[in-house]
């Protein structure tokens, strides 16, 4: 286990911050903080980084509190959103700066050290260029590769991706899997979208209002949200009921709808988006979303009667 | 419509000619005519007042000059910076308290701090003398540095505050988690990010520096500078070509200052995205507890020596020494209603005027040059940083030499001190809008085009409104800057139309403390309220955006 | 709404300032309204300019305590302002005498000079001007002399005592090396009094003498001020312990509230407080009216009780407390004519002492 966070709570107010964090994280683990804004995510972060000083609770770093530590003496290294790159220094000087800190390498050494983190990240050639002068993408891997370069054995990353655009995003994200796989850096990632920490994370902590709500793999966060919330947080969901009053989740990839003239369900509305159509199918007061994926939309019309065919619900835990 | 939109172009073309016009009439036109004049002797053209100016003598006060400006600069700038260090890194309610007192302490005209000090530190002064037994001979370039120094500080540290603010605080924080402690944070992120700023300051406190004649004349001794020099052939000996003509010695230091300024002015405002930064308050950057220690001190001492000065003004104008005794009394404040209540009231009214135009025509400049890129403000530009470089009292002689007759007499007037102030302190407004407009998105305006509004609408309603809290602060500056402004106007003045900074000069240097003070009182009353109306409004603005 | 309330702040501003015109404006044509009737009320021949504004520049220290019992009197107005001569010169220059300034009073006589020279002057020869010495006005009526200024030292009485000095009796006391540092002077170059002293003792010791002392006390002098009136300032704050100076009614004041004595040496050097009228002046008759006035007896005496000097006037009492500590007789004999030819020459000498 390399971190431990007990009971660590962090109030600006009433009801703002953190409340109560308990959370072990593996060596090698990638761990995403998942929620909207303001639930206390980027807290959490920061009191790892040691950018803010807890009210209560414990930070353990492979068994020892460093709570009272500030950031340079602790061995996390932070991934910024816009990624706090220093404007004054060159690409290679941004990566070295953490090797000659954090490492207390001289100057000399840690620039030759950083060329090595500067390839890793795929900027070879771009040692010398002017922060200004990169694109986002670009940016993103030097405050990356700064990180990395510290050798801190905890990498915090606090939406990294987000100031990018989807294509590069969803690039990035696939790198960052494999420079992690790679360097089998422990990282911490926070976000608000669910399709990084699906896609990123062996676990999931989905946060609302400074509390967790679950803990879990994306497949469980997915398939077995333990409430609505989580369940919408992470994608869309029909909610049915059954006679005994329990709720279940229905994602609406896994309906599928029935040929059927005189069905219960009315095709309200549809999306057709290629790779898959979406459709709101009406039944009284109950309305149900369906994704159909590729072909297998393309038969329906808005107007037909229809049933639908569930292939797989959830339970959920609250009433 | 379309005619509505032309007739709105027409007037806007308008408002350009005139602003143009208003700037070479009342900046470059007189600036030219007191060199052409220099440039004649007997009505002849002559190089005469040209011919010795690079003689020994002048050398050696180009270097004397050159030095203490810079010195005096460099210690403002160092005093300044921990200052605003300080302040910057305590946050909270101390940051405003620091802000609010170099505010006041700015309102203070230079000469009667020079009074104030002399009285506390000078031969026989209260402190040096009185408390510590100490005999300093303040005469001579330490005094200057010294008094230049502490001056130059209030400016600067808000300067520093200002672009300590801009750092956007991630990188602090990024650099601690990259391992660098504190102090290593200081010396590799902190200062080099504020490097635009530090120099901005220290090159616009030598143009200010190098053309300050005041502390010279009071407190210089047998130290001569160029600045004072110049002074002086007008003052004392009346050889108004010759004094111009050394002026033109003043120039080249103080443009290739104000060059850099200029330069590192903008750099400063394009430096990083601005968008995420953190309150100090959540930063969790403490400074390194010498360099805490250190610019605490400075700070502490700065604060002292303003409240002991400001106290002796408040004290001179209550009270009477007699035989080495203080005695209170309300002579002064009566004496003064009953002879100087009416040139305070017109130096007010100049001041509000001179501050409003001025500012409207800085913002204006700034509009059309960095919103609008026409042609040719650039240059206009330049222009209106003129009179800010070249030492005051030759702006002044500039206007008595073109405006005495012609078209436009203005001489002996109150309309020539509020036109004369207007322009002489246009650049403050000009430099606040072009940080502004920095970050104003051109886009803003064509959206406001593609809405239907006409240029003159769009400058109207889009732009006036965002740059509100600049105007504010402008005219803050401004106001105070014409209200104790004595160089250009000491010419100016007639007995029609005295104003309260020039009595007040003049009462100095007849020795008459008490009403100096009192007058000095009033002037720090005024700004300080029209100051604290002003900000009140602004952070009412705050507010209300958030 | 609230863009309405911040454009109203912003207008209560734009209107404060204009109200503030607007009523100096008012008071301005109230006042000319009762002048304009007090003119049909009253006697016409005694107050013939009553109303009349007089614009003055004066550089007379103290003068302007008397300039109320001359409005009362004669019923013109005086607006004022207190400039050095040096100064109204450059002005006078930079406008080509185009001056809104009536009457110049007091200050420098080598000033003077220069305005007549260049034009500036309205020539006007007083009747009163009888009563005066011939040496101390303009053989042509240029400017006439208001008081005699002579000049001596001033001294801290605390620092002689603490320092264990001696009261210097002679100029030549002032050049013994206990008084290193000790002196304060003015810079001749920018003060017209100090150059009075300077060309007066060059005139009474005689070239070879007098430079010999200038030489010697130039040693004795860390600090040369930059007006005339700074040496009393600064002795009378403990800054120095002797000041060459103009002794004035201002000295004795100075006396009253710091510890100082104004002291005459051996010889008194002097130079006259003259009064002109501008030649670009619309209102000469009422200038005239004034010049008169204060070269009278009567006119004479109020000035000497608004600041105590030696009254040009020879019918004038000089004032108590000076003539209690100077003996006419020891005013040089003053060749002012040389004193403005010479001062070029000098100085540029001068320069060179300093400079060494």
């Amino acid at each position: 286990m390399i971190l431990e966070l007990k009971n660590l709570t962090k109030m600006y107010d009433d009801k703002n911050g953190v409340a109560s964090f308990n959370l072990a994280v593996e060596r090698g683990e990638f761990i995403t903080l998942l929620g909207p804004s303001g639930c206390g995510k980027t807290t959490t972060l920061n009191l790892i980084g040691g950018f803010l000083q807890a009210d209560s609770g414990e930070i353990l770093m492979e068994g020892k509190d460093i709570s009272s530590l500030p950031p340079e003496a602790r061995k996390v290294s932070t991934v910024f959103q816009n990624y706090a790159l220093f404007p004054h220094l060159n690409v290679l000087e941004n990566v070295a700066y953490g090797i000659r800190f954090f490492r207390k390498y001289s100057k000399k050494k840690a620039l030759l050290a950083a060329e090595e983190f500067v390839h890793l990240v795929g900027l070879s050639g771009y040692e010398k260029s002017n922060i200004g002068n990169l694109s986002g993408g670009q940016q993103q891997r030097v405050a990356l590769a700064r990180s990395i370069a510290t050798g801190a054995e905890l990498l915090l990353l606090d939406e990294p991706l987000s100031n990018l655009d989807v294509a590069l995003r969803t690039h990035l994200r696939k790198e960052l899997k494999e420079i992690q796989r790679k360097t089998k850096t422990t990282m911490i990632y926070v976000t608000h979208d669910q399709e990084e920490g699906l896609s990123l994370s062996d676990r999931i902590v989905v946060m609302d209002k400074g509390l967790i709500v679950q803990i879990g793999s994306p497949r469980e966060i997915y398939y077995k949200p333990v409430n609505s919330y989580v369940a919408d947080f992470v994608g869309k969901s029909n909610f049915l009921e059954d006679e005994k009053g329990n709720q279940y989740i229905l994602r609406p990839e896994d309906v599928n709808i029935i040929e059927k003239p005189g069905g219960k369900y009315i095709i309200e509305q549809m999306v057709f988006l290629g790779h898959r159509t979406e459709y709101i199918l009406r039944n009284g007061e109950e309305k149900v979303e369906v994704h159909l994926q590729g072909i297998r939309g393309k038969d329906f019309n808005l107007g037909d009667s229809v049933d639908i065919e569930i292939l797989f619900k959830s339970k959920l835990n609250n009433g | 419509m379309n005619r509505n939109i032309s007739y709105s172009s027409l007037l806007e073309k308008a408002i350009i000619i005139l602003l143009i016009i208003a700037f070479l009439l009342f900046i470059l036109y007189p600036i030219a005519g007191l060199f052409v004049r220099s440039l004649t002797e007997g009505g002849q053209w002559s190089l005469f007042y040209y011919k010795d100016l690079f003689k020994e003598e002048n050398i050696e006060l180009i270097r004397n000059s050159v030095f203490v400006a810079s010195l005096s600069s460099i210690c403002a700038t160092i005093l300044a910076l921990c200052i605003g260090l300080y302040a910057h890194f305590k946050g909270g309610r101390i940051r405003d308290l620091i802000y609010r007192g170099l505010m006041i302490s700015m309102i203070s005209p230079p000469f009667i701090s020079s009074i104030g000090l002399l009285t506390l530190f000078g031969r026989r002064g209260l402190i040096s003398y009185g408390l510590l037994g100490l005999t300093l001979n303040p005469y001579g370039w330490h005094g200057i540095v010294l008094l230049q120094s502490l001056g130059g500080i209030p400016l600067s540290a808000m300067f520093m505050m200002a672009g300590l603010n801009q750092i956007d605080s991630r990188l602090i924080l990024a650099s601690r988690d990259l391992g660098a402690n504190p102090w290593q944070t200081l010396k590799n992120v902190i200062l080099p990010s504020l490097i635009p700023t530090i120099l901005s300051v220290l090159f616009l406190r030598f143009t200010m520096n190098i053309s300050d004649f005041t502390t010279p004349v009071i407190i210089g001794g047998r130290f001569n500078v160029l600045a004072t020099e110049a002074y002086l052939r007008v003052y004392a000996q009346a050889n108004l070509n010759g004094a111009a003509a050394m002026t033109v010695l003043l120039l080249p230091p103080a443009l290739v200052a104000f060059y850099f300024y200029n330069n590192n002015l903008q750099k400063t405002n394009t430096l990083s995205d601005r968008s995420k930064v953190l309150d100090v308050e959540t930063l969790n950057y403490k400074l390194p507890r010498l360099v805490n220690f250190i610019s605490g001190t400075i700070t502490l001492v700065f604060f002292i020596i303003m409240v002991v000065q400001y106290g002796n003004i408040f004290i001179q104008a209550i009270s009477r020494n007699v035989s080495g005794k203080l005695v209170f009394t309300t002579d002064h404040l009566h004496f003064f209603q009953d002879r100087h209540l009416d040139a305070l009231l017109r130096t007010i009214h100049m001041a509000l005027i001179a501050a409003l135009l001025s500012t409207l025509f800085g913002v204006m400049l700034s509009y059309y040059n960095r919103m609008r890129r026409i042609p040719g403000m650039k240059s206009i530009e330049f222009i209106g940083s003129l009179p800010y470089i070249i030492p005051g009292i030759f702006f002044g002689l500039a206007y008595i030499v073109v405006f005495h007759n012609g078209p436009i007499k203005m001489t002996g007037t109150l309309i020539i001190l509020i036109v004369n102030c207007t322009f002489r302190h246009v650049s403050v407004g000009n430099k606040a809008a072009n940080a502004t407009f920095e970050n104003i998105d051109k886009k803003l305006e064509w959206a406001s085009y593609d809405l239907g509004a006409s240029k003159l609408q769009s400058l109207v309603t889009l732009i006036f409104p965002m740059l509100r809290p600049t105007f504010l602060t402008s005219f803050i500056n401004a106001f105070t800057a014409c209200m104790t402004t004595v160089g250009p106007l000491m010419l100016l003045v007639s007995p029609k139309n005295l104003i309260i900074s020039v009595l007040m000069f003049s009462e100095v240097s007849n020795g008459r403390y008490g009403q100096a003070a009192v007058m000095g009182l009033s002037l720090i009353l005024i700004t300080f309220t029209v100051n604290l109306i002003a900000m009140a409004l602004m952070t009412r603005e705050k507010r209300i955006t958030r | 709404m609230n863009k309405t309330k911040k454009l109203i702040s912003l207008l209560l501003i734009i209107v404060l300032s204009f109200t503030l015109v607007a009523c100096g404006d008012t008071k301005v044509v109230e006042e000319e309204k009762e002048v304009v009737e007090g003119t049909n009320e009253e006697v016409v021949k005694e107050k013939p300019y009553e109303g009349t504004v007089l614009e003055v520049s004066v550089a007379y220290g103290g003068a302007d305590a008397s300039f109320e019992a001359f409005t009362e009197e004669t019923g013109i107005e005086i607006e004022w302002v207190s400039m050095s001569t040096g100064a109204k010169l450059s002005q006078l220059q930079a406008e080509e005498g185009k001056t809104t300034t009536d009457i110049w009073f007091g200050g420098g006589v080598d000033s003077y000079i220069n305005a007549r020279e260049l034009g500036y002057l309205h020539q006007y020869n007083s009747p009163e001007y009888a009563n005066i010495d011939d040496k101390y006005i303009d053989s042509e009526g240029y400017y006439g002399a208001l008081a005699i200024v002579p000049h001596g030292i001033i001294i801290n009485n605390d620092l002689i005592e603490e320092l264990g000095l001696d009261i210097p009796e002679t100029w030549e006391d002032l050049t013994d090396p206990q008084y290193k540092g000790e002196i304060i002077m003015a810079d001749p170059s920018i003060s017209g009094g100090q150059y009075a002293i300077h060309s007066g003792l060059l005139q009474h010791m005689g070239e070879e003498a007098g430079w010999a002392f200038w030489e010697a006390i130039d040693k004795n002098v860390d600090y040369y001020g930059q007006s005339g009136g700074e040496p009393g300032q600064k002795v009378a704050e403990g800054e120095f312990a002797i000041g060459l100076t103009a002794i004035t009614g201002g000295t004795f004041g100075l006396a009253e509230t710091a510890p100082v004595t104004p002291v005459f040496l051996d010889s008194v050097p002097w130079i006259p407080a003259p009064i002109a009228i501008f030649e670009n002046s619309q209102n000469k008759d009422a200038a005239k009216v004034f010049v008169d006035w204060y070269v009278s007896d009567h006119g004479q005496t109020i000035l000497k009780d608004a600041d105590a000097r030696i009254m040009a006037n020879r019918n004038v009492e000089p004032p108590a407390d000076l003539a209690a500590i100077l003996d006419m007789d020891k005013l040089i004999d003053f060749d002012l004519v040389k004193m403005g030819s010479d001062r070029e020459s000098t100085l540029a000498r001068w320069a060179e002492i300093i400079g060494e």
